[in-house]
């Protein structure tokens, strides 16, 4: 079904790619929106990725690589976003502690706060492996292949970010321990 | 302490709060931007996104790909192209400048079919006034609103004409793929070419993490006029580099911009010989 959508979208048919929107935006955009912790500038990368899927897909020789190769294009423009918005723009945009988000009960609000904390000290690379690796469930390997570097760098980079999130989240249970009731 | 499945856990549950849909306006501004894409023509090595390296038949086209470039850089040098894109016959030319209408859909002169090799299109913009050559492959994002000529807008404004050329990998050594960034805004003046200077770069310093002396600044002709051009970081200290070059002519002040925040040396000085190449195609029409 996605095979025949993505062959017939690299042959020009523009009807074909937006089934590919529907079927592959709302994913895309949770993955951007969760590297980016913002919902406008994760429009703008999905959007870009999209439209470079659009104008890049005549050379996609394999449509099963769909998936991945539009992962890839949506992790380099979530890259890209997130050093456009840091070159120029003096007024960085607080990002949202309380995006829209699911039940309020899933995770407390001082650990939610520390994560949130502890992920926007992470480079936009350590972010993306987090989340391929925790949200979309990606393996290693998989994850390697999205984002273009070796295995072992996917690695090193989980293993630094999941140390910060650990730090930050220990910092929030120390703060609440010494917070007088 | 939390342990190390806690946190897997935690994380986990932290990153399913979120949203899951595409907002609509999302999906009506893609579909709404795809005819307006020109495509890239089906590749003869057809490798995007293909993994493994070509073998047999992948070999064959390689070697026709090589032979397709040798002629076709011949071509170019024999006709003095290599290094000025000349544009393409335009399907759609300059429209008249019309100050009044901001949101004007821009003539971006794209052509229906796939684009030849080497070819560029003309960018013809009614709200800055001016035309320059876009090498093939690039992306356009016309500017939607005049602007006032107040501060400096970023390369994101809706008053700035917006060139993205496509990620490159292997031009950057600390990132995957990268490329630069460039924009044109232009507002009217009535001052001179050192006052619109002196103006532009203390906006920036106000208005952004830039110096308010440039690091570097001399003298450049854009279209036949004196310009001027200028190089330096925002921040000074390990800040992305960023060029403009600032010219007026008719009452209309202009500043086309490119900021990389590749932060490397072999990579900004690519970027200054593609924006010097791209400024001499343009045209000003105040």
């Amino acid at each position: 079904m996605r095979g025949t959508l993505v062959e017939r979208a690299r042959d020009g048919d523009d009807v074909a790619f937006a089934e590919l929107v529907d079927l592959e935006g709302g994913r895309s955009y949770g993955i951007a929106y969760r590297i980016l912790r913002d919902a406008e500038r994760a429009q703008d990368a999905v959007q870009q990725a999209f439209l470079l899927a659009w104008r890049e897909l005549p050379r996609l020789r394999d449509p099963d690589r769909f998936g991945v190769w539009l992962r890839r294009l949506l992790v380099n423009a979530c890259y890209e976003e997130f050093r456009r918005h840091r070159r120029w723009s003096a007024n960085v945009r607080a990002l949202p502690l309380d995006g829209p988000a699911g039940p309020d009960d899933m995770v407390p609000a001082d650990e939610r706060d520390a994560l949130e904390r502890g992920f926007r000290q992470l480079t936009p690379e350590h972010r993306a492996v987090v989340v391929l690796h925790h949200h979309v469930g990606l393996s290693l390997g998989e994850i390697a292949e999205v984002t273009g570097v070796p295995v072992g760098t996917v690695k090193s980079r989980l293993f630094y970010a999941t140390r910060l999130l650990r730090e930050a989240l220990s910092a929030d249970e120390l703060e609440r321990e010494v917070r007088p009731a | 302490m939390t342990t190390r499945r806690d946190l897997e856990l935690v994380v986990s549950a932290w990153l399913d709060e979120g949203p899951t849909d595409l907002p609509p306006t999302t999906r009506r501004a893609i579909l709404a931007a795809v005819p307006t894409i020109r495509r890239r023509r089906a590749g003869v090595l057809g490798l995007v996104g293909s993994g493994p390296a070509p073998s047999g038949r992948g070999w064959a086209e390689l070697a026709t790909a090589a032979v397709i470039l040798a002629v076709a850089l011949g071509l170019m040098l024999g006709v003095g192209l290599l290094g000025t894109v000349r544009p393409s016959p335009s399907p759609n030319p300059s429209a008249p400048p019309s100050a009044s209408a901001p949101a004007t859909p821009l003539p971006t002169g794209r052509a229906a079919g796939p684009t030849p090799f080497g070819s560029a299109t003309l960018l013809s913009s009614a709200v800055n006034h001016f035309s320059l050559t876009v090498p093939a492959g690039w992306l356009v994002v016309p500017a939607t609103l005049v602007w006032d000529g107040a501060g400096a807008p970023a390369n994101d404004a809706p008053v700035a004409d917006q060139l993205l050329p496509p990620t490159e990998q292997g031009r950057c050594q600390s990132v995957f793929v990268c490329a630069p960034t460039l924009w044109v805004v232009s507002a009217p003046t009535t001052g001179s070419l050192s006052a619109w200077v002196a103006a532009r770069d203390a906006a920036s310093a106000e208005d952004h993490p830039c110096p308010a002396i440039p690091e570097s600044q001399r003298p450049i002709q854009v279209d036949g006029t004196p310009a001027v051009l200028e190089t330096t970081h925002c921040p000074t200290a390990g800040g992305p580099l960023v060029l403009t070059a600032e010219v007026v002519r008719g009452g209309r002040g202009y500043v086309f911009a490119l900021q990389d925040n590749a932060r490397e040396a072999a990579v900004e000085a690519l970027d200054a010989q593609e924006f010097v190449a791209l400024l001499q195609t343009v045209r000003l029409s105040p």
